[in-house]
């Protein structure tokens, strides 16, 4: 993956990515009739919640990876997506309520789509604490694993939630209904957000994966010195 | 005249962006810091033995 896609192409990538995504969201896109420059927020907002469900798609599979294999590398990849994933959801319960204030007049509203989101951001963070707060490696590993496997349901009714039932958020404008729909300068602005916080998100894990392995080296040198420690 | 709420949704995913790039970065350095000096030590106890059996 590294000598095929080196990291420093990744970065190139994700910079003129950003730049172009950009460029469509306020120069190209058109302004929406009815809540103006506002629903430009609706970009970045989908852009980053894409992401912020996958990052736990990823989290479940790399669990169940580690739980059959035992590979330690899937247990990295967890943890690693975990972390970037908690800033994409972050990222989404903010500009969510920044767009709500304006187009609802309230900042928040309890509804499935919402609680839900909010949900996967506690999950996010119960995983990030259990790897913290849990002192023998292989037990976080082992809860962590867990944790990823059952939250998953979560993501699966958040997406399922605004198709399901009646919610205050905004019924899907894209694999939606007969009714649903954008205009096509729209949908192309919506689908490059997608696709360059998409590369972003995945610049991050990459980036973060180095991280893991700077730490797994230091460990085992770690070993390698208290080993010779002990026979000295 | 930018709208507020818009304005203020780019500034907080580009700032929380930057804001873990650059923690990222800074815990990268400081391990390769410790890695570089772990490195160090495991050199020199490979040849401190010798050293040390010397020096007795």
């Amino acid at each position: 993956m590294n000598k095929k896609f080196p990291i420093s192409l990744h970065f190139v990538l994700t910079f003129i990515g950003l730049a172009v995504m950009l460029y469509m969201i306020f120069l190209y896109a058109p302004e929406e009739m009815t809540m103006g420059e506002v629903q430009r927020i609706f970009y970045v907002h989908v852009a980053c919640a894409w992401p912020a469900l996958m990052g736990f798609i990823i989290i479940f599979f790399s669990s169940i990876v580690y739980l059959w294999k035992r590979t330690q590398y899937a247990d990295e990849l967890a943890h690693t997506t975990a972390e970037v994933g908690f800033i994409f959801c972050t990222c989404v319960l903010v500009t969510g309520p920044l767009w709500a204030k304006p187009a609802w007049g309230v900042w928040w509203a309890w509804d499935a789509r919402l609680t839900l989101t909010f949900l996967l951001w506690l999950l996010y963070i119960a995983y990030l604490m259990l790897r913290s707060y849990l002192v023998n490696p292989g037990r976080a590993a082992n809860l962590c694993a867990v944790v990823g496997i059952i939250g998953f349901v979560d993501v699966l009714i958040d997406y399922m939630a605004i198709r399901w039932w009646r919610t205050q958020h905004p019924q899907p404008v894209v694999l939606g209904g007969p009714d649903s729909g954008l205009d096509p300068r729209m949908l192309a602005t919506l689908l490059v957000s997608v696709c360059v916080f998409t590369i972003l998100f995945f610049l991050l894990v990459r980036i973060r994966l180095r991280l893991a392995g700077i730490r797994r080296e230091l460990s085992e040198i770690r070993h390698v010195l208290a080993f010779k420690h002990s026979e000295d | 005249m930018v709208n507020k709420y818009l304005f203020l949704a780019y500034a907080f995913v580009w700032l929380i962006f930057i804001l873990y790039t650059w923690n990222i970065s800074r815990r990268q350095a400081s391990l390769k810091k410790e890695l570089d000096e772990l490195k160090h030590r495991v050199g020199e106890s490979v040849s401190a033995p010798t050293q040390g059996k010397s020096g007795y």
